[in-house]
């Protein structure tokens, strides 16, 4: 028997082998487990423990009522570890011969196991524009090897983060966007709800990466800005009424009138509308049952005001906005800075924390319908492939990608994209706490899943019944995953690998302070 | 009450065409003598001043004069340098003007550990102290403004004012917006005002609650056709006189237009057409255009010939009929007319290298090798050389040799061997050629 042996098959068959641990085999939940065979390696997971015994269960019992009643003092088993032990419960998920491959076979009878070690994974080698998740980890001891996929494989073919609140999901959006902050493969969108990303004086955040100065560009609303923050002001000029389709809820008569504000008024329709111009009038050779009604002109108002924070003010004769995302003078070519910053395979954060929940999905409406059009004319133009993958980070997908939005208000760009972003190199990273909302056809198009932790039964069952792996024996793994402690599940990779997260502010203060910068100023 | 005046990228010695060149630079002139009348107390230019580091010297001789206009009449003029006036390697005509006294440069500073510590220069008259900085040569480096040592620029006190050559984000037209921007979070606050150069258009933005101005005046007159295409559609080209009063503590900018003369301009637009009736689409227009006598015209023809190319058309034809109807200037921009044999590449950079960069690589990703080639021997030099990364290599480096300029004393023949060695080395051709032997 080998020195590092933790346990021997002994029982069980393809959905579960049962493994009767050595004594001190410490096996965990969750462990991965290796089969070594001549012909390459069986690979295993831990997915339920339990206890084994050679004494009757009357006789436990018994030898129980003694100890605890007083009369059993000294009582004790002779070789206990042979007679009491545990079983752990497993299964085979991947099998090494040279390449990785899903097992069909059974470990041998009897044969004995170990538990991972480092040089075990050495086959999981850094792809060519890796996209980092975090350590290899087995049960809850984390391997030094680190889990990279095909960056532009796996964001344009979306990744779902579905997690109970306060699991890690923000850091693990951190720790991805740290690493792959200066990689030009990828032009990555954060729209922050939480402001949370960027960093402060008093928090670290991405601000502080070595190359946040070239690669991540920051937008917010904030008048006081942090220093370098670029004003986050967008011309209404540069919305159309597609860029409103599913985010905000009109009516038929609401969205015929804002088209033909738009044919008439062109850019300027929104400010047109809510300086109450004469729509009717100015229509050429305009029927009459097209001229717009004052009630609907009247509503239309109202819900720009509300959406966009936008008015008119009529002591100084000025559109206003009370939030400053938006302006009729400022800010003409803020989506399309944005948009070249990302194309450059650079990282935007926008800052939407002042902002209405309707008024972050429509700059990421706006945003996201224009890199689309990019991408689509790119692909006629043949050029696609010279394009980073663009992908867009969006908090509480269900608000635009749930059963419920979609069913009321249609499609929107975020499903749009969802569905066939990825022929145009555009994919989401949604972040969720609810899966079971999300439709199955949306679900099956995210094929990069990173499972935290979760206690609710039956979103664990939505996720797991979306995976890319067969996860139907990790309901108690992933019940029981810590902050920080993942599954991704993913098509690109092998089998659903169990990962721990880093932490932040850990790999923040690891940094190598860099060397002194030089300057050079032009005099 | 004080004022002064604030010009930005005359471009002067711009424009091949020498009625062009001469009425850029009586827009100068005439934002000069607008300024002595109007006895403004100094002069503040923001860049691009000249439109290359060495213009020809009897332009360079005409701009001195009539600067000197300005400072015979007390007029002080400070500048800051633009990204086409100057090169970091050697001495440009500014450095000379700026060294014969011609006027301040407020761009001083002192390098603290990482910081840039600005100086600021006090105008004797007016007592506004005046700091600034430099346009770059290689695209702009919102770094550079983060070294700023931004403590010390806005606790000085007094009437301050910032002088830069850049765009700013939040103020950009859209049709602008490609290429480096700064935040506004970047400039100091505090400032009276703060004078940009650098974009081709007229931006006049309140700043900080209405307390100060941010201004780009944009061009006198441009120097390009796009320049003057906007102009034609009611871009206005002009100066600013900025009064402050020192009181109120209020400023009002007003706008002064230097125009010299009208400009005309249509736009054709074709769709799949002939050469033939492109040709009869412009002779149309150009027929019934009226009344042109000392304008400028411009005609853009835009869109999709059918077969043939651009160069099949006869556009100095109507070039020369314009001229007959005693046009100034004529111009046919065909730059926006694209034929069935060049697929147009677009990209966007911030500098000459990356541009170049940027388009070989979106070209060589649409070459691929033509499946029915059998040459083992050309397939492979084809993949190792001319595609994919390989071929952007090569290009990239082919570009660099041949970039190489003649060295002082090189007879031109040497020149050419010596540049044909070198794009033959890049290119592996002396292996080749034994190869396929
Ligand atoms: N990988 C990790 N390792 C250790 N601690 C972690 C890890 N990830 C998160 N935490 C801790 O958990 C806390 C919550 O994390 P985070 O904000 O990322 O969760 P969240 O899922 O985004 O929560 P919310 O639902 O509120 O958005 C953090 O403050 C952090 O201290
Ligand atoms: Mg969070």
């Amino acid at each position: 028997m080998r020195d590092d042996c933790c346990g021997e098959i002994i029982a069980g068959g393809v959905e579960k082998l049962i493994i009767r641990q050595k004594s001190d085999g410490a096996i965990e939940l969750g462990n991965l487990l290796v089969e070594e065979r001549n012909e390459g390696k069986l690979f295993l997971q831990v997915f339920d423990l339990l206890y084994g015994s050679q004494i009757s269960q009357s006789s436990l019992e018994n030898i129980s009522g003694m100890r605890l009643e007083g009369s059993g003092v000294g009582l004790d088993f002779v070789e206990p570890h042979l007679r009491n032990y545990v079983l752990a419960l497993a299964r085979s998920i991947l099998y090494l011969t040279g390449s990785p491959h899903n097992p069909k076979i059974l470990p041998n009878f009897m044969g004995s196991v170990r538990h991972i070690k480092k040089e075990d994974l050495n086959f999981l080698i850094k792809p060519n524009n890796p996209l980092y998740f975090g350590k290899v980890r087995t049960g809850s001891k984390t391997l030094n090897a680190d889990v990279y996929l095909e960056g532009p494989d796996v964001l344009s073919h979306h990744i779902l983060i579905p997690a109970t609140t306060g699991r890690g999901k923000s850091n693990l959006i951190k720790v991805m966007l740290w690493d792959v902050l200066d990689k030009d493969f990828c032009g990555i969108l954060v729209l922050d709800a939480h402001d949370e990303y960027f960093g402060t004086a008093a928090a670290l955040g991405l601000r502080n990466h070595p190359q946040a100065a070239n690669y991540l560009k920051y937008y917010s609303p904030r008048v006081s800005a942090i220093r370098g923050a670029v004003g986050l002001v967008i011309n209404l000029r540069s919305i159309t009424p597609d860029h409103l389709k599913g985010i905000v809820d009109f009516t038929e008569t609401q969205r015929d009138a804002m088209y033909l504000a738009y044919q008439v008024y062109r850019e300027n329709w929104i400010s047109e509308i809510i300086r109450d111009a004469p729509i009717n009038s100015d229509v050429e050779g305009g029927e009459p049952e097209i001229r717009i009604a004052r009630g609907t002109l009247n509503v239309l108002r109202r819900k720009f005001n509300r959406l966009l924070g936008v008015y008119f003010d009529h002591t100084d004769n000025q559109l206003k906005c009370r939030t400053r995302a938006f302006s009729d003078t400022v800010g003409e070519s803020t989506v399309t800075q944005i948009i070249d910053t990302l194309e450059e395979g650079k990282k935007v954060v926008i800052d939407t924390s002042m902002l209405e929940d309707q008024t972050e999905l429509l700059i990421g409406s706006v945003v996201a319908h224009e890199i689309l059009d990019r991408h689509k004319s790119a692909k006629e133009e043949g050029i696609l492939e010279t394009k980073p993958v663009i992908s867009i980070v969006i908090e509480e997908a269900p608000r635009v990608l749930g059963d419920e939005v979609l069913r009321s208000s249609g499609s929107n760009i975020y499903s749009d994209i969802a569905r066939e972003g990825r022929k145009f190199k555009i994919g989401l990273i949604a972040i969720t706490q609810l899966t079971s909302v999300i439709p199955k056809t949306i679900l099956a198009n995210m094929n990069t899943k990173i499972i935290l932790g979760n206690e609710l039964a039956t979103e664990r069952s939505s996720i797991i019944q979306s995976a890319s792996q067969d996860l139907s024996t990790d309901d108690r793994n992933i019940a029981s995953l810590d902050k920080g402690e993942a599954i991704i599940s993913s098509n690109f990779t092998k089998f659903a690998v169990p990962m721990k997260i880093p932490l932040f502010e850990d790999i923040v203060k690891d940094m190598k302070t860099s060397p002194n910068k030089k300057i050079a100023v032009v005099t | 009450m004080y004022k002064f005046a604030h010009i930005t990228d005359c471009h002067l010695g711009a424009w091949r065409n020498p009625k062009l060149k001469e009425i850029n630079l009586k827009a100068f002139q005439k934002a000069i003598s607008i300024c002595v009348e109007e006895k403004v107390d100094f002069i503040a230019i923001t860049g691009d001043f000249f439109d290359v580091n060495v213009p020809e010297l009897d332009h360079v001789k005409r701009a001195v004069d009539i600067m000197i206009q300005a400072r015979r009449h007390g007029i002080e003029i400070y500048m800051i340098y633009g990204s086409h006036d100057f090169t970091a390697s050697t001495v440009s005509i500014i450095d000379i003007l700026h060294s014969a006294g011609l006027f301040i440069k407020p761009i001083e500073f002192e390098q603290i550990k990482d910081k840039i510590k600005l100086k600021f220069i006090q105008d004797k008259k007016t007592a506004f102290k005046i700091t600034g900085l430099s346009g770059r040569k290689t695209g702009l480096d919102s770094e550079y403004y983060n070294l700023l040592d931004i403590e010390a620029l806005e606790s000085e006190e007094d009437f301050k004012i910032f002088l830069f050559h850049a765009p700013i984000s939040e103020l950009t037209p859209v049709d602008l917006a490609h290429g480096e921007s700064i935040p506004l979070s970047l400039l100091p606050k505090g400032f009276i005002y703060y004078g940009g150069g650098h974009l081709h258009r007229r931006i006049e933005h309140k700043h900080d609650d209405g307390k100060s101005m941010i201004v780009y005046p944009g061009p006198l007159f441009g120097s390009t056709f796009t320049d003057l295409e906007d102009t034609a559609q009611g871009e206005r080209r002009g100066f600013y006189i900025i009064s402050y009063d020192n009181d109120n503590e209020t400023i009002r900018a007003n706008f002064i237009e230097t125009k010299i003369v009208d400009i005309v301009f249509n736009t054709i637009n074709v769709n799949q057409n002939t050469v033939k009736q492109i040709e009869d689409k412009i002779s149309s227009m150009v027929e019934q255009m009226e009344d042109l006598t000392d304008k400028i015209v411009l005609i853009k023809v835009k869109g999709t010939l059918a077969s043939g190319k651009r160069s099949d058309i006869n556009f100095s034809r109507f070039e020369e009929t314009l001229s007959a109807k005693r046009a100034l200037v004529s111009f046919i921009n065909r730059n926006n007319l694209v034929s069935p044999d060049t697929t147009q590449v677009k990209v966007f950079g911030t500098s000459i290298e990356e541009i170049e960069k940027k388009v070989i690589k979106e070209r060589i990703a649409s070459i691929k090798i033509d499946p029915a080639m059998t040459d083992e021997k050309v397939k492979n030099f084809i993949k190792s050389k001319l595609i994919s990364e390989h071929g952007e290599f090569t290009a990239n480096k082919l570009l660099l040799a041949l970039k190489k300029e003649k060295i002082e004393n090189e007879t031109l023949d040497d020149f050419e061997k010596r540049l044909m060695h070198e794009a033959k080395s890049v290119m592996g051709l002396s292996d080749i050629n034994k190869e396929i032997k």
